[in-house]
């Protein structure tokens, strides 16, 4: 197109709104920034945007919507007299990103956005001034496009109007992305009715390219694709196997004070994001976790903390994600290795942006390629799972909700949740959500392609596999991480630790004893159950209601997760070869003694019972046996099974464990001695049924206060417990 | 998929949702617009084109329908893809006059240009061309009637005779339960409120068994109202091969249906003698009825090839062979369920009086 041809300055005019929006006059744009507006605004293409997190995407939407909102664009450029442009919709899957967004935005545009954390009033003045087009941008979560008051009232009247179609984190989009998020499913059907002349603008930071020609197919033909380099020439990336937990927390420990700067630390689940950062506080290091089990308000508090540097360091899983944008952060360490470049990218993507040296370190434990197994299987929940909750609805007269669902399928419930959103995303589909949390079947049927997730799983199994390969690399670890993102550059970063030493000091000192130590003083509490579950039991007819005071067990103890590296290791051995380790009772002994973090009065235990097993008869009362011997207290076998049970873990929901676990028990009240503290122990904890109705037997026939202690707690799967990150 | 013309079709119909809004098309204004485009070789999916600017103004000089009207309505895609995924996670389709594998053309043929241009329906939607036998009645039936309707729906039903109901209470659920029950298909022509009879899982089970077919004139959203059942009642005509009216009064639906049919010679219409003094069963006799005892599956259910009846008609209008008429098709590579006579000969042929095809 010939510029000289339009009366409206664009460059000029452009650049006038980066300088007040950024409020400096000298500002200038990044590369490529103004091309993307031109195409956008100008040529009104539909876009793809691939650039790195900091490149400034955001004042390319701010400035499109600006101009695209001007009546004088729309009479100098288009000849069109009194034109009035629809607002602007961008949909952002992130909070935190949002936050960032409306603030430096809203110097130039009018500028709102609409989330979960907002009050119902607030929520719907922005929803009136957007319809009554007194905004410029409205930014909204995906989630937003499922709500049917929403999509009626809010989007429908205005969709056809829209100025600018803004999908940020379009990589959510492709089903073959890292984070495909099914929300974004409803996105489609709006970009496929759009009108043919209304300009669409997706970004990301992360796309592989694959990613990108998904995208590209959705968008259509003529969607034009602008990609900036990815490489981020302040990161000095380094790469290291370092299998042992112990190991790696006095690693970080000793490196963390010789960075100079504050950072972010990834783990792949909750349990190892509060327990590093309880780890580096014991350090005298100012760390905080961050994942998605906090409340939003906590997590806002730690970022900000964060952004302030009021902090060392922040101990994030994955839930610290897109958009977090600290523009001085010194490193990144990964205390075990992302899933894919592609994460690793985003994550690694947030040291060093305005600054001229950063660290991005990734180190690979032994636990690594378990977790991520797991993840990648459990991504998309199985065919089983779909069907089970079809065929539930399906015999079922009336709408149903979700507890009940959870309840009457024998699967874990976050299983259940995974699949009911995707199958509340699909557009024909077997079941229908008809209020919030109600579901009922439709006379659809299940319309998923198979082949499809396999294909996907396999391609994130190859992701994982060079994941690792980066980690051992011998070449430059930019170029390979680059080239894994569809940057085809070849010259090497000369920063890496392959392509010249790292300067990273280690503080010797006694830190890996220290780290041991810690590890094994890190047990878990197993709190009591208040409530006994309905419907009431068949043969414990007596055990209902609320758990009263005679039968309830006190909090008990765990030593370890079954995932613990070293004594959940030493557990399943030792079920393996019928005989627990003295390891073990040491470590036993340890916990059973510290009265102060545990059972906190005067008293001592006075005997030592177990819970009996059919199958692995002596195991535990051996065990038992030997702590009782070591605590110089009896033991009494005061419990017996009187019915085989299925192990518990082979039971996934609470209602086939109670079922399991009704009647399989008798006390044999004789035995039981007046009064005392009674240590009650097993091997391995999980729904915790097991001792609630133990703990109310012994009770019942007269026994004093029953202290349950475990070897060790498995929650779900035998690595991944409810500690871990859900996406 | 819902076809394009389809699209344009709900587009017109459809609601305006902006402030100060435009009023939407009412179905005579679209058949019109239909017929126009028609003339000029032109289909309502051309409005959605994105260069639709003639289009437009042939509309406006012929019609005085306003352009802005028009393009305001056809606007509104993206609401209408909402709804369309509304729809579509209900199970619920929609199709138009233009998709002529599936729109039934017993309609099209009996009730010519008065057929409605949408029909929301879920379910098989191949049972739709099969024609099939209505079963009709009142909803307080007495037992002796309920056990009469049972063992008709399960006579038809044994004989792969479609039964086509109205979803009402008493005959009309009777005969379509019973007829699902021993493995038959059914039509089931909903006033309104197909949102719901979809989730009602009395329907749903044979929905998905793909046994039964609910159809509906009305927006899925459409609530109940006695207009809108008596409007319904003459499409069980329209789409039978014949009705056996199982009881009758002297008035309500069944009454004015069966008799609107006689009127019209839609189809041919049965009935069961009745010993109740207030029973209008002997008075469709006298307006044409016939005994019940007439009625023979087999006549009324032979195969009825929709294929040979349209051939059969174009070489009426034509005004040539049979043999000429396909040779015609044939050349002109038009296939015989998208032809569209020319509007002089629909003109001629809607004058002409109205023979019952079937």
């Amino acid at each position: 197109m010939n510029e000289g041809l339009f009366s409206y300055r664009f460059k000029e005019i452009a650049l006038s709104h980066l300088r007040k929006a950024l409020n400096n006059p000298e500002a200038q744009f990044k590369e490529g920034q103004l091309d993307a507006i031109l195409s956008i605004v100008r040529d009104r293409k539909r876009v793809l945007l691939v650039q790195k997190t900091g490149w400034g995407k955001s004042m390319v939407y701010f400035i499109s919507s600006k101009i695209l909102r001007d009546p004088d664009y729309y009479r100098l450029h288009l000849n069109q007299e009194n034109k009035s442009p629809g607002p602007c919709l961008m949909i952002s899957p992130l909070l935190s990103l949002m936050r960032n967004q409306v603030h430096y935005g809203s110097n130039i545009i009018k500028i709102d956005r609409i989330d979960s954390s907002q009050s119902i009033k607030s929520k719907s003045e922005t929803e009136s001034s957007f319809i009554k087009n007194n905004l410029d941008l409205l930014i909204v979560a995906p989630e937003r496009l499922s709500n049917p008051d929403f999509v009626e009232n809010v989007l429908a009247p205005i969709a056809n109007k829209i100025g600018l179609l803004i999908v940020d984190e379009a990589h959510c989009i492709s089903d073959w992305g890292h984070d495909f998020r099914p929300d974004y499913m409803r996105i489609n059907s709006i970009i496929d009715n759009l009108p043919p002349q209304t300009p669409l603008v997706a970004t990301t930071a992360t796309a592989n390219d694959r990613v990108i020609n998904d995208i590209h197919d959705r968008f259509g033909d003529e969607t034009e694709i602008l990609r900036g380099e990815l490489g981020r020439s302040s990161l000095k990336l380094m790469a290291k196997i370092m299998s042992s937990e112990t190991e790696r927390l006095a690693y970080i420990a000793s490196i963390i004070p010789n960075l100079r700067g504050s950072g972010i630390i990834y783990a792949l689940t909750i349990r190892n994001a509060e327990k590093i950062s309880l780890w580096l506080q014991k350090n005298g290091i100012n760390a905080k976790p961050y994942h998605a089990s906090m409340k939003d308000d906590d997590r806002i508090n730690v970022e900000n903390k964060l952004l302030d540097d009021e902090l060392d360091v922040v101990v994030a899983t994955s839930a610290l994600g897109m958009g977090f944008d600290k523009p001085n952060l010194k490193f990144v360490i990964h205390f075990q290795t992302p899933q894919s470049a592609v994460h690793y990218y985003q994550q690694v993507g947030r040291a060093g942006r305005n600054i001229k040296d950063a660290y991005g370190i990734c180190l690979l434990g032994q636990e690594d390629e378990e977790i991520n197994s797991f993840f990648i299987e459990n991504a998309f929940p199985s065919k089983n799972i779909f069907e089970l909750i079809i065929n539930i609805l399906s015999k079922s007269d009336k709408p149903m909700n979700e507890h009940t669902i959870k309840y009457l399928c024998n699967v874990p419930p976050g299983q259940i949740e995974k699949a009911l959103k995707i199958l509340d995303s699909l557009d024909s589909s077997p079941v229908i959500q008809i209020e919030k949390r109600v579901w009922q079947k439709t006379p659809n049927t299940l319309n998923i392609d198979w082949n499809k997730v396999e294909q996907i799983k396999k391609t994130r199994i190859k992701e994982w596999e060079d994941m690792k390969e980066y980690i051992s690399l011998s070449s430059c670890h930019m170029v390979y991480l680059s080239n894994k993102l569809g940057d085809k550059i070849i010259e090497s970063c000369g920063k890496c630790n392959n392509c010249s030493p790292i300067d990273i000091q280690e503080t010797n000192t006694d830190l890996i004893q220290k780290a041991s130590i810690f590890l094994n003083k890190l047990n878990i509490p197993i709190m009591p159950r208040k409530l006994w579950m309905k419907p009431d039991f068949n043969i414990y007819k007596h055990l209902s209601g609320s758990i009263k005071d005679n039968e309830k067990a006190m909090e008990g103890r765990a030593l370890c997760h079954l995932s613990d590296m070293y004594f959940g290791k030493l557990v399943l051995e030792g079920k393996t070869n019928s005989e627990f380790d003295d390891k073990l009772i040491d470590a036993a002994i340890k916990i059973i003694n510290d009265k102060n973090r545990w059972h906190d009065n005067e008293n001592s235990f006075s005997w030592v019972t177990c819970v009996p097993s059919l199958n692995k008869k002596r195991l535990v009362p051996d065990f038992a046996k030997k702590v009782a011997l070591r605590l110089k207290i009896p033991f009494i076998e005061a419990v017996h099974k009187i019915k085989e049970t299925k192990p518990q873990k082979m039971m996934n929901s609470s209602k086939f464990k109670k079922e399991n676990l009704d009647g399989a028990f008798d006390v044999n009240k004789d035995l039981i001695p007046n009064s005392g503290k009674v240590l009650l122990i097993d091997d391995i904890v999980e729904s915790g049924w097991t001792y609630t109705i133990i703990s109310a037997l012994l009770r019942l026939e007269g026994a004093g206060d029953v202290y349950p202690f475990a070897l060790a707690y498995r929650k779900g799967d035998a690595v991944i417990d409810k500690y871990i990150e859900n996406d | 998929m819902i076809s394009n013309n389809t699209k344009a079709i709900l587009l017109l119909k459809m609601k305006s949702l902006q402030d100060g809004s435009v009023d939407n098309l009412k179905p005579n204004e679209i058949r019109k617009i239909i017929d126009l485009l028609h003339q000029n070789k032109l289909y309502p999916e051309d409005l959605l084109l994105e260069d639709n600017i003639k289009v437009l103004n042939l509309i406006e000089s012929k019609l005085s329908i306003s352009a802005s009207r028009i393009s305001q309505l056809i606007s509104q895609s993206i609401a209408l893809s909402l709804n369309i995924t509304k729809w579509s996670k209900l199970g619920i389709w929609v199709i138009s006059i233009f998709d002529n594998a599936y729109y039934p053309l017993a309609l099209k043929m009996k009730y010519r240009h008065k057929c409605p241009l949408i029909l929301f329906g879920s379910g098989n939607k191949d049972i739709l061309q099969k024609g099939g036998i209505g079963i009709v009645g009142s909803r307080d039936i007495n037992y002796e009637e309920v056990d009469y309707t049972k063992l008709v729906a399960k006579k038809f039903a044994n004989n792969n005779v479609v039964v086509i109901t109205g979803g009402a209470k008493g005959a009309d659920e009777t005969a379509m339960k019973n007829a699902l029950n021993h493995g038959g298909e059914v039509i089931c022509i909903l006033p309104a409120e197909l949102n719901l009879k979809v989730l009602d899982s009395s329907n749903r089970r044979y929905i998905e068994e793909k046994k039964l077919v609910l159809i509906c004139t009305e927006n899925p959203e459409a609530k109940w109202t006695p207009g809108r059942a008596m409007a319904r009642n003459k499409y069980i005509y329209l789409l039978s091969n014949g009705v056996l009216v199982v009881a009758s009064g002297l008035k309500g639906g069944t009454w004015s249906g069966a008799n609107e049919c006689l009127e019209k010679g839609w189809t041919k219409v049965f009935a069961k003698p009745s010993n109740n003094p207030e029973s209008g069963v002997l008075k469709l006799f006298e307006s044409g009825a016939l005994n019940h005892s007439e009625l023979d599956i087999e006549e009324l259910n032979l195969k009825l090839n929709y294929e040979l009846l349209l051939i059969d008609e174009i070489a009426k209008l034509e005004q040539k062979s049979i043999k000429a008429t396909k040779a015609m098709l044939t050349k002109k590579n038009i296939k015989y369920l998208d032809y569209q006579p020319k509007s002089t000969s629909r003109k001629k042929l809607d004058e002409s009086k109205q023979k019952n095809l079937f």
